[in-house]
């Protein structure tokens, strides 16, 4: 049996520590903030995408990492263990980056001793953390060119395809498929596409899918503990978890701050249906595997459950944990050091991820 | 009127429906149940209206996507990445959404 454990992202610490180096009294603007971030994404979340897509400051790593994916994709006879080592080398290492940015963030406070300081530290700020939201759109959507699963999920194509296609063929088939299936907005397709292996291989992949998408909505099962009540706001929510952490403890050392889970928080409370185990849920895919694949079959297998704790991951980290925290600390920060009149203006921009759009900002109105 | 949309299978099961836009605050609001969700791309506080709706279909994204996520816990039909050809279908057009095929089609 192939050991994989080496290869998963690193693991989220508790957030106790960070949440007591934050004044409880900027927590409900972090929170309020945070939840409508995700309310404007509603309306804005394509011009969003096209933002992060054409931002120059970022163009050559952006382009790199597409011809990475691409070119892993292709291959035939691919080593996805191999790939996934490379992955988890770009990943640890723009992840120590932010780390260290939020260590600076929370403790160093020579950032703040003059406007040159300050505007020093937001240009290596927007830096990284443009380069950071490639990672999150590269692995949590298909919303763009690639996706860091598409490697996987086509040898997952390759071994359960019909036995009839061989070589290059198969090999061509699978990468179109896999294209289709996850980034569906860039796969280019041939006149004579055969649509019947898409719909076959979807149709056997959505239960595995529901499998792990049961792990990416943990925060629902974990959720429907608290009571929440129709008349609560989400300033009672953080007023509950600042003074009482204990009662939060299991969610706050995984990493996650629950009133960034806000609206998961309010779904969580009606009953859900039970999950499916992962035995069934590779039933599907089981029966269309072609022997000979066997071990590219389960080699795919087991980094899909890799790939999808980086998933877990980076939303827990960035979306709903220690970034999100103290990040929005910052954000509050430099607000009150921006002039009135741009004040909005850097809020706007900085709470839907346009961190260079902020860093002008920055630039031009400190105060 | 009968045409059909192809776009990915991301949510089995078969659903009739009359299809509701879902672009800004307003339509929020409106959305009855049992209407067809229809997006560019959903959001992750969307979770009440995907328990009103009775199919999820959208122009982008691919299996992984919000949407289909969505979709697969609530246990509703969905139908990813058809594309810009699907602003081309008006609200309160009736249709079948077929989440196993990957299919919308309208029916009037």
């Amino acid at each position: 049996m192939m050991n994989t454990k080496d290869l998963y992202p690193p693991a989220l610490t508790s957030l106790i520590p960070v949440l007591e180096s934050i004044p409880s009294d900027m927590l409900p603007w972090i929170a309020e903030k945070h939840v409508k971030y995700l309310d404007d994404r509603i309306h804005k979340i394509v011009s969003l995408t096209d933002y992060l897509a054409n931002i120059d400051s970022v163009e050559k790593e952006r382009t790199e990492f597409i011809d990475f994916i691409e070119t892993w994709t292709k291959k035939e006879n691919v080593n996805l263990i191999e790939y996934t080592k490379e992955y988890q080398k770009r990943y640890f290492k723009i992840r120590s980056e932010v780390e260290r940015q939020c260590e600076t963030m929370l403790s160093d406070k020579s950032i703040w001793q003059s406007k040159d300081s300050l505007k020093q530290f937001w240009n290596e700020f927007a830096y990284y953390n443009e380069v950071d939201s490639l990672f999150g759109m590269f692995l949590t959507s298909g919303r763009w060119y690639v996706n860091a699963m598409l490697p996987v999920v086509k040898v997952l194509i390759h071994s359960t395809l019909p036995i009839e296609l061989q070589g290059a063929e198969r090999n061509e088939i699978a990468y179109l498929v896999a294209r289709r299936v996850i980034t569906p907005r860039y796969a280019t397709i041939p006149s004579d596409y055969n649509h019947s292996y898409e719909r076959r291989f979807a149709n056997s992949f959505i239960p595995m899918l529901q499998f792990y998408d049961r792990k990416l909505l943990f925060l629902f099962e974990i959720l429907s503990k608290y009571n929440y009540f129709p008349t609560m706001t989400l300033t009672d929510f953080v007023t509950d978890i600042t003074y009482q952490k204990e009662n939060f403890s299991a969610v706050l050392s995984d990493g996650i701050y629950p009133p960034f889970a806000w609206h998961e928080f309010i779904s969580s409370q009606k009953p859900r249906k039970e999950g499916i185990s992962y035995e069934v849920a590779k039933q599907k895919l089981e029966k269309n595997l072609v022997e000979q694949y066997k071990t590219d079959f389960e080699t795919a297998l087991a980094l899909l459950d890799v790939f999808k704790e980086y998933e877990l991951n980076y939303n827990n980290y960035n979306y709903k944990g220690k970034f999100g925290l103290i990040s929005k600390t910052f954000y509050y920060k430099t607000y009150q050091r921006i002039d009135d009149s741009k004040k909005e203006e850097f809020l706007n921009a900085i709470l839907l991820d346009r961190f260079y759009t902020a860093l002008e900002i920055v630039n031009h109105n400190l105060i | 009127m009968t045409k059909e949309f192809f776009g990915i299978s991301a949510a089995s099961g078969k659903a009739e429906g009359t299809v509701r836009w879902v672009l800004s605050e307003s339509d929020l609001e409106s959305f009855q149940v049992g209407e067809v969700l229809f997006a560019k791309m959903t959001s992750p506080d969307w979770g009440n209206l995907f328990q009103k709706a009775s199919a999820v279909v959208t122009e982008q994204g691919g299996m992984l996507c919000h949407a289909a996520i969505v979709a697969r816990e609530e246990g509703i039909p969905s139908v990813v990445g058809i594309g810009e050809d699907l602003a081309e279908v008006p609200n309160g057009t009736k249709v079948i959404v077929d989440g196993d095929e990957g299919t919308v089609v309208i029916v009037e």
